[in-house]
């Protein structure tokens, strides 16, 4: 029986985020491997073994003075668009509600 | 105001030429964020929710006009144009990138000023009154000994790791506007019944998850013991303070674990050995450090202006904003002009880089080269002649700063909240946007009277929740932004916690509780009574009745 049948609950979608090392901007991981400041152009998987390899890629280029501080943040697909769960992530995603002009990027590129 | 001397230039300069070289070793791959991240918080900068954050210490708040057009400076050269003035009396810069910090901290040396002790488990920025050297009330300029402390606790090798961070308030004044009970160490100058002048000592207070008043463990201590004294408290709390649970480190919890005679007991038999040694202050060496601060060359002036008078009659929003930002100043023909920075529908504690400029050209023209930051994330011009008034508000109209709000429900503090930080649960800056959109209306606002409402985005309380008249702090439900009101709170000389008042209101509805609760006070109150005695009159029932009648 494959695991997630044992759950109610589907697996979350889940991509990479992290901030450039040098200027700290907020960036995902893309699958070719580049950091974008644009969420919807990061990779996502639901399953737990490619967010994991995910997190590796990450790791490397912490390692290689790219990126500080990657984890994991779970994502909801509507309409081919991304969208963070949290509130928390939806603000880190789109840069603070508070003033047009301090908007960091739309949540759409 | 103080000038750096070549042991503070030296030390400033020093660390700016190590900060350096370690972003460098970081950049090169020679230091892991493991071994750079302490080194980075020594000198105030945070890996905040979207970027870097730059924390700047203004010491004791004060500030010349070329060390604010530094900032504006660097808010214009290396960040998105404006800066974040803080309840702690600092100010943030929320998007540095680390490549640039060096730079910065270069710059800022140029003007006396650094990032040091901005962050870390050591003795932070002591902050003091923000109408030091103008108030009427005061006993003596509490920046005197805030420098003093300054310096001896810069750098101080004993008291770099801590058990947690360490915050010392000083006010001059009986009328506190330095929150000095809710500091690990609170100092109030008072006068013993010889007359003399020397400090109330009050310790373990705090706000955050176990918000305290603070205790007075000495009456009064003689000026010349002020640094023996506060080296034997910091002994006993970095020896007995707990190390092993962040939420119980900080010296509140020690105090109350211990209780209160028996910590002062502690002070005082650590204190015997250190009593008129090497830490005791000379007469002559409190008076080097008082020049510094010694009242400008006031003009001899009436106490009245008629062209500030005939400007207030015949101005009505003038009239307006002189009733609620401009207050009595010691000397005759001057008074103390607060700067609101907290115009409708904007952040609290936000300035841009031109406005920064503008208030440096106002202090430079009409309040003797000085500027103050205030706890409550204003700004203040401390000596402005009456007759300069006009000129000075129409300078700050045009440049948006001069909304008359001080000490309204409008002039909210509120923390950064989940717009920046990385620890907030809940965003406390719109909601402050929202009252104040709200209660636009500033006629109503001055009908209302003093209010003071205080937003924190998460239990640490940064935005000071628990000693708002109203409290607003952020809870995380399910992911959702709740938030939680509590009543009654203070800052002031009667400082108190304020209660909850019953189960958190959502996003949408915090607006209208606020509404609520002020017209439940505006209803009961008699003649002119403040928020905080209404409330102990009628108790907290009739507020509950009203907000959760509807549910």
């Amino acid at each position: 029986m494959p695991q997630n049948a044992k759950t109610p609950k589907a697996p979350a979608l889940k991509a990479v985020t992290a901030n450039r090392l040098r200027e700290g901007d907020v960036v995902y991981l893309t699958g070719s491997g580049l950091w974008s400041p644009w969420l919807n152009q990061a990779a996502v998987s639901d399953d737990a073994a490619v967010q994991e390899a995910l997190l590796q890629r990450a790791e490397a280029d912490v390692a290689a003075r790219k990126i500080v501080a990657p984890y994991l943040v779970e994502l909801a697909e509507v309409d081919g668009i991304l969208r963070p769960l949290s509130t928390r992530e939806i603000i880190r995603a789109a840069g603070p509600t508070v003033r047009a002009d301090y908007r960091t990027a739309p949540l759409v590129a | 105001m103080y000038r750096y001397d070549e042991f503070d230039s030296a030390f400033v300069k020093q660390r700016v030429t190590q900060f350096r070289g370690q972003v460098a070793r970081r950049l090169a791959g020679e230091l892991s964020e493991d071994e750079f991240k302490p080194l980075r918080l020594m000198n105030g900068l945070y890996l905040q929710l979207h970027a870097y954050m730059l924390r700047v210490a203004i010491p004791y708040g004060t500030l010349s006009s070329r060390q604010m057009r530094k900032l504006a400076h660097i808010a214009r050269t290396y960040d998105r144009g404006y800066g974040h003035f803080t309840t702690r009396q600092n100010i943030q810069y929320n998007w540095p990138k680390l490549e640039d910090v060096p730079e910065i901290l270069e710059e800022l040396a140029e003007v006396e000023m650094h990032a040091i002790q901005t962050s870390g488990n050591c003795i932070r920025n002591v902050t003091a009154d923000h109408f030091a050297g103008a108030s009427a009330d005061e006993i003596e300029d509490p920046r005197i000994y805030a420098e003093i402390i300054r310096q001896w606790s810069s750098l101080h090798p004993e008291f770099s790791f801590l058990p947690r961070k360490f915050k010392i308030a000083i006010t001059g004044a009986p009328n506190d506007r330095a929150a000095v009970r809710l500091h690990d160490i609170g100092l109030q100058l008072c006068r013993n019944d010889a007359g003399a002048v020397g400090f109330e000592v009050i310790v373990g207070g705090g706000q955050g998850r176990t918000p305290i008043i603070g205790t007075t463990i000495r009456k009064f201590l003689p000026k010349a013991h002020l640094l023996s004294y506060l080296e034997a408290i910091l002994r006993v709390y970095n020896q007995l303070g707990r190390r092993d649970n962040l939420y119980k480190a900080r010296i509140k919890i020690l105090l109350q674990q211990t209780g209160a005679e028996a910590f002062a007991r502690q002070v005082e038999e650590e204190w015997v050995h250190l009593k008129d040694g090497a830490l005791t202050l000379p007469a002559e060496e409190i008076e080097r450090i008082e020049a510094y601060f010694a009242p400008p060359a006031f003009e001899g002036l009436p106490p009245s202006d008629p062209a500030f008078d005939v400007r207030r009659f015949e101005d009505r929003d003038f009239a307006r904003w002189v009733r609620s930002n401009v207050a009595a100043h010691k000397q005759s023909g001057y008074a103390i002009v607060s700067i609101s920075l907290k115009p409708e529908g904007e952040a609290p504690g936000d300035a841009s880089a031109a406005q920064m400029e503008a208030v440096a050209d106002l202090a430079e023209a009409y309040s003797f080269d000085e500027v103050l930051v205030s706890h409550e994330q204003n700004l203040v011009l401390p000596h402005v002649k009456l007759s300069d008034l006009p000129k000075v508000w129409d300078k700050l109209v045009a440049f948006g700063l001069a909304t008359p709000n001080i000490g309204l429900v409008s002039d909210i503090i509120a923390c950064p909240g989940l717009d920046y930080c990385n620890l907030a649960n809940a965003r406390s800056i719109p909601v402050a946007q929202r009252i104040s959109q709200r209660f636009r209306d500033l006629n109503r606002q001055h009908e209302i009277g003093d209010l003071k409402i205080k937003i924190s985005g998460c239990i640490n309380a940064c935005g000071h929740h628990h000693v708002g008249h109203i409290g607003i702090l952020g809870v995380d439900k399910k992911g959702e932004e709740f938030y939680q009101i509590t009543l009654g709170g203070s800052a002031d000389e009667n400082a108190a916690i304020g209660k909850i008042v019953g189960p958190a209101f959502s996003y949408d509805d915090v607006v209208d509780a606020v509404d609520s609760i002020v017209d439940t006070y505006l209803g009961l109150r008699q003649d002119n009574e403040k928020f905080n005695d209404t409330y102990a009159r009628v108790g907290i029932t009739p507020f509950k009745e009203k907000l959760y009648a509807a549910a």
